[in-house]
């Protein structure tokens, strides 16, 4: 009781710091109009520098001289340095005197690696390793945070930014009253969050003098005008691919298509079941699904739909895309996949419905945070006061935020006329033989690209590719409201279980069923058999479990 | 009576040991020949040997190895009872007792058919080029295996056509098609490298035998018949029990790399499901279990195997 | 010569189709595999946007050099390639010692116990404790982050052992042994003197399959050794390529660097197999000649 009073407190402070920085934030953002190339990111240096200023006063400067921590992380591919290089890393030293023996992880063995530090090689920080069921099933392991004046003593701009968002602190406790991680940036990622995004050839529709399609109809009629004519020029209208897909990219696969029979996920997977803020309610037995399957049967059937989707490596897919020979397409960001060349054709697709009375919605949600069930874990062993203080520190000012983001002031970020801090893009010519500009900022920047500590969360962490943001935004009305998300809590090991178990055993069916139906179609046979499957492997004990989670009931 | 038997029994027994012990007093440093295999196998594969029990325990890390609750069979009946226990045991058997009739003569073939290539040069070339596959990382194969069968312009339906076949045959998109695609780039990758063992077997053919068989009038056919075959049939019958004692590994690997939603009904081996529970899912000890049973399959059907082929052709492992 | 005049006179019909039949065959196989084989050559000079469309068929399309470039300029490799070797040599080295010292001694019918040793080993080969187990033994020998670690992991292979058992088992006959210990010739000296010229063909094997499995070994390199100075060839190159892949299909990582590296592993997914396999590729004909027919029994006996 009395640390909710304390938080409401805090998050009060908090609330009113942050109001007071959005009035100057606001304006600025509107004037930001982007340049293609260079990616920026503004960060107000108002507030919160004063504030940590004041919480650090508790702590004296050489209050943990001579400490050594030691450190995990997952190696990046893109990091060509040591931890020596870390320009960070050289100022905590400096200043709070804590040394960070840093372990780098490759990233193909942290599975692994993983396993053998819970076994018994704990480092006393763990940043973006550990899973929720890691957590769940070895909590004891992790160092609880919920002590009364911990993270407000050691981690007092941390806690700050954890409290400015909207579910605050209280979604890191678990059940039993206990934290155990804190956020990274991966966690805290704002504004709409989606995964797939359709693509359509705009210039294609435009030679054709067609519209975008807005119907079930409209949009067969185009794909079929894509694969009669001869778009590319080429002399050949038979290589022409009117819609692909690619289920080994993450954002590539078929499934998506499904929203537009109003049938959507929390981003990146299949729509399996929906929710709406109360009741969790199965979707693969519905109407609109046996008739998304029997529509792109009919795509299929008629040529108009690539089956090699399904088998396609994703280098393949790219060179589809690249070599101008697809109409539309799942994605991430349309101008990953087309090269220069066609970078400018393809535009979202608009939404609509393919069925009377469905509405196209968007997977994934709107104002969405990326969740809150890793980030940075402690050992229970630790030094729990020179590690949180370490941690905190980076994060104390924007200034050290961005050296812990990006290296040094004045290469990968700098203060723009008005004093923000911003990122820019390193001059190439200026770093070592066959460097990119990422290979810098992995390697003079601390931590992965996603876990730094907090950033100044809504303002900065605006996603770095203008592009996919334009894109994200002009879906933003058809993504779920966030009221549509399952609550995130941290439930018990058995009750994962009990799910993953039902999991194993529903995938193979659904995505047999899926896939089989849309090469060969789907018959009332073949669906009364698929319905009885899905019973039979548990699809409603598992809409269930979903339902006892959301009651409350683990 | 009774007692005289075994007063003869008694006294073979102590002939037999002293002769033992003769033999190993002679043969000494043989045994020490043995000492560093024995030792590292020791201190590397039977000292974490302790880490077996997670699979009739539920293990977490907070308890340890030691100190986590037994549950006896739990995940091994957990596992029997899965809906997919029969498909993931009929889709593993089938592609490797495929992989084992098909692609186990065809290297020993291979290294017969090559023995007999009397040009020297032309020999070493043959040699060299097949054992190359064997360096492509599987991630490689996969995607060179993705580009040669695609629908659409891939080589092989591009060769089909030419004789007159469909040329957009989906390969990799139907279920009935993955153990022939799996079986048989496996040879393609392996051929080479298999044979390896038998060309070094042939080397060792005393010519003597195919001179005095030549000398008989027996043609190339039939010394190939029974000279060379019988010469390396113990080095065969070796391999064979070897192989048979991985009937239940079909690499994971590739597997889950050629898997699509497609042909997930023939594609979904024992491994992937292990790999998938594991990585995905972190069942340490129900993956452990699978494991288990893997292993003891596959170390019961070597000990027959090798039983029998002790009792019918005399080689044997042990 | 004289025998190549007399054999080539006894030629019937039945060997020249007999031949011809084994050159077919071997034809065969050799387009079957040198194909895909010379893909992965031009693939790796063409623009990777054809190649994905199979479409060098039998020349280089869209000529280029930036997969090689990209992986060349890369200074990691260069200290992957010196450590690679390092390991493989001496890696080599004691796993071909303790596997003939081994196979030898299992390969002895007089042997006493040798049935339960065979057993001990081969119990090895189905049943472990785990990677994490394992983990804590070589971390409590002292051994992480060392590149003797490396070299030792690979030292013994049942598989390999139990190859060369069977090989001397059928090569090296009974008789001689026991003639040579009539001769008052002990098991040091008959080793050394006799088995070890008998075998040369498989300790050509044994060495091929040691050196390049240990040339294309990565696993223990990734979890025992922090130190990226140790790295062998095959760890790095698996990073460049499979975990660039991951990392461009990680959602959590923005556009611009996703695409950068999807171009990247485009570029170098051919020329990395020809970068990281060509050395070996070099050890086989050094080894090939210890296969020719007749090197062995039939030059003793006499």
């Amino acid at each position: 009781m009395k640390m909710k009073k304390l938080l409401a407190m805090l998050l009060a402070g908090a609330m009113m710091v942050s109001t007071a920085a959005c009035g100057s934030e606001k304006d600025r953002k509107s004037e930001e109009t982007v340049p293609a190339k260079t990616t920026s990111q503004t960060a107000t240096d108002s507030g919160s520098s004063a504030e940590s200023e004041t919480a650090d006063e508790g702590i004296a400067p050489d209050a943990f001289a001579g400490t050594e921590i030691t450190v995990a992380i997952v190696h990046n591919p893109n990091d060509k340095g040591t931890p020596e290089d870390k320009v960070i890393l050289n100022i905590l030293e400096e200043e709070t005197g804590i040394k960070a023996n840093i372990i780098e992880i490759d990233s193909g063995a942290q599975a692994e690696m993983v396993g053998v530090m819970l076994a018994g090689d704990m480092p006393d920080i763990m940043i973006g390793l550990v899973g929720e069921s890691d957590i769940a099933s070895n909590m004891e392991l992790f160092y609880d945070l919920s002590e009364e004046g911990l993270l407000e003593t050691y981690a007092p701009d941390i806690l700050e930014d954890i409290e400015s968002t909207s579910a605050g602190l209280e979604s890191l406790v678990w059940e039993d009253g206990s934290i155990r991680t804190l956020m990274t940036n991966a966690e805290f990622k704002p504004t709409g969050q989606t995964n797939a995004i359709f693509f359509m050839n705009k210039a294609w529709l435009d030679q054709l003098g067609l519209d975008m399609p807005n119907s079930a109809e409209t949009f067969y009629e185009v794909l079929c005008a894509f694969r009669d004519n001869d778009m590319n020029g080429d002399g050949d209208a038979g290589n022409e691919i009117p819609m692909s897909f690619c289920d080994k990219l993450y954002c590539g696969q078929l499934y998506n298509f499904m929203n537009f029979w109003g049938l959507a996920s929390s981003g990146g997977s299949r729509a399996e079941y929906a929710f709406d803020g109360e009741t969790v309610s199965p979707t693969l037995d519905t109407q609109q699904y046996r008739n998304f399957l029997e529509y792109t049967n009919k795509l299929a059937d008629d040529g108009l739909l690539d089956l090699e989707g399904f088998s396609q490596t994703v280098e393949q897919y790219n060179s589809k895309i690249s070599s101008g020979l697809v109409g539309c397409f799942y994605g991430w960001a349309a101008s990953l996949y087309t090269g220069e060349a066609y970078a400018e054709d393809y535009v979202v697709c608009t939404p609509f419905g393919m069925m009377e009375g469905v509405d196209y919605v968007q997977s994934g949600y709107q104002n969405k945070f990326n969740g809150n069930r890793t980030g940075v874990a402690f050992s229970a062993d630790a030094n729990i006061e020179a590690c949180l203080h370490w941690w905190n520190y980076m994060a104390s000012t924007p200034e050290l935020k961005f050296t812990s983001f990006r290296g040094e002031q004045g290469m990968a970020w700098d203060y723009d006329e008005n004093g923000n801090a911003v990122t820019i893009s390193p001059d190439v010519s200026k770093l070592p033989e066959g460097w990119t500009a990422t290979n810098y900022c992995y390697t003079y920047g601390f931590l992965m690209g996603d876990r730094q500590s907090v950033l100044t969360l809504d303002e900065v962490t605006v996603d770095m590719k203008v592009a996919r943001t334009q894109y994200v935004y002009e879906l933003f009305d058809y993504l779920q409201p966030i009221e549509y998300q399952l609550p995130s809590k941290f439930i018990s090991a058995e009750a994962v279980d009990e799910r993953s178990f039902i999991e194993v055993e529903l995938g193979p069916v659904i995505n047999t069923f899926e896939a089989t139906s849309i090469t060969e179609g789907v018959t009332d046979e073949s669906w009364e058999k698929y319905l009885d499957d899905l019973e039979a492997v548990g699809y409603y004990d598992w809409i269930n479990w979903y339902q006892r989670y959301v009651d409350g009931e683990f | 009576m009774y007692k005289m038997a075994e007063g003869v029994k008694d006294a073979a027994k102590k002939r037999k040991r002293s002769y033992t012990l003769k033999l190993m007093k002679r043969n000494w440093l043989l045994y020490l020949f043995l000492l560093p295999s024995v030792l590292y196998v020791l201190v590397f594969n039977y000292l974490p040997m302790y880490g077996i029990q997670i699979a009739f325990k539920n293990f977490t890390f907070v308890k340890g190895y030691a100190g986590s609750e037994w549950v006896g069979f739990k995940w091994f009946i957990k596992f029997f009872e899965s809906i997919q226990f029969k498909k993931l045991m009929v889709n593993t058997l089938r592609i490797s007792i495929y992989s084992l009739v098909v692609g186990f003569p065809i290297p020993i073939i291979f290294a017969l058919v090559m023995n007999n290539i009397r040009n020297l040069k032309w020999k070493k070339v043959v040699q060299t080029i097949t054992y190359m596959p064997h360096f492509i990382s599987t991630v490689v194969l996969v995607g060179m295996m993705s580009i040669f069968l695609s629908p659409t312009g891939g080589l092989i339906n591009r060769l089909l056509e030419l004789v007159g076949g469909p040329g957009n045959i989906h390969f990799l998109g139907k279920a009935s098609y993955f153990p022939h695609v799996y079986v048989w780039s496996g040879i393609w990758q392996g051929i080479g490298w298999g044979s390896i063992i038998y060309v070094a077997a042939l080397a060792g053919v005393d010519q003597e035998l195919h001179e005095a068989a030549m000398i008989d009038g027996a043609n190339k056919l039939q010394r190939v018949y029974h000279i060379d075959i019988p010469s390396i049939l113990p080095t065969i019958i070796i391999m064979l029990i070897l192989r048979c004692g991985s009937i239940m590994s079909v690499g994971y690997e590739k597997a889950y790399l050629l898997q699509n939603n497609l042909n997930l009904e023939t594609s979904e081996v024992i491994n992937t499901y292990v790999y998938k529970m594991g990585l995905l899912n972190k069942k340490y000890s129900y993956s452990a279990a699978i494991g288990q049973f893997n292993n003891i399959i596959n170390f019961v059907l070597l000990m027959t195997v090798n039983k029998i082929s002790r009792k019918v052709s005399e080689t044997s492992l042990w | 010569m004289n025998l190549a005049k007399s054999r080539r006179k006894k030629e019937s019909w039945d060997d020249i189709i007999f031949d011809l039949i084994c050159n077919v065959l071997v034809l065969i196989v050799v387009i079957a595999i040198a194909y895909p084989i010379y893909f992965v050559l031009i693939a790796s000079i063409s623009d990777p946007k054809y190649v994905n469309f199979g479409d060098p068929l039998l020349y280089p399309k869209g000529f280029t050099l930036d997969g090689y470039r990209e992986v060349f300029k890369n200074r990691e490799i260069w200290i992957g390639y010196a450590n690679t070797i390092y390991y493989t040599v001496f890696g080599t080295l004691i796993a071909l010692v303790c596997t003939m010292l081994g196979g030898y001694a299992l390969s002895r019918r007089d042997l006493p116990g040798r049935g339960i040793i065979m057993i001990f080993f081969t119990f090895t080969m189905y049943f472990g404790g785990g990677m994490i187990p394992t983990y804590y033994v070589v971390k409590n020998l002292g051994l992480l982050n060392t590149r003797t670690c490396i070299i030792i992991m690979g030292a013994v292979s049942v598989y390999n052992m139990i190859v060369v058992r069977s090989f001397m088992q059928s090569n090296i006959p009974e008789e001689l042994r026991e003639a040579a210990l009539i001769d008052g010739c002990g098991n040091g000296y008959f080793f050394t003197k006799i088995v070890l010229p008998l075998s040369k063909a498989i300790i050509a094997v044994i060495v091929l399959y040691d050196a390049v499995g240990m040339w294309n070994s990565y696993f223990s390199a990734m979890i025992y050794l922090q130190d990226k100075n140790m790295h062998p060839l095959q760890l790095i190159l698996r990073r460049l390529l499979i975990t660039t892949q991951a990392m461009a299909s990680d959602t959590t990582i923005d556009a611009d660097a996703a695409a950068e590296m999807l171009d990247l592993v485009q570029n170098i997914k051919y020329s990395i197999i020809v970068v990281a396999t060509a050395p070996i590729l070099c050890v086989y004909p050094f080894i090939q000649k210890y296969f020719v027919k007749g090197v062995m029994i039939g030059s003793i006996k006499g």
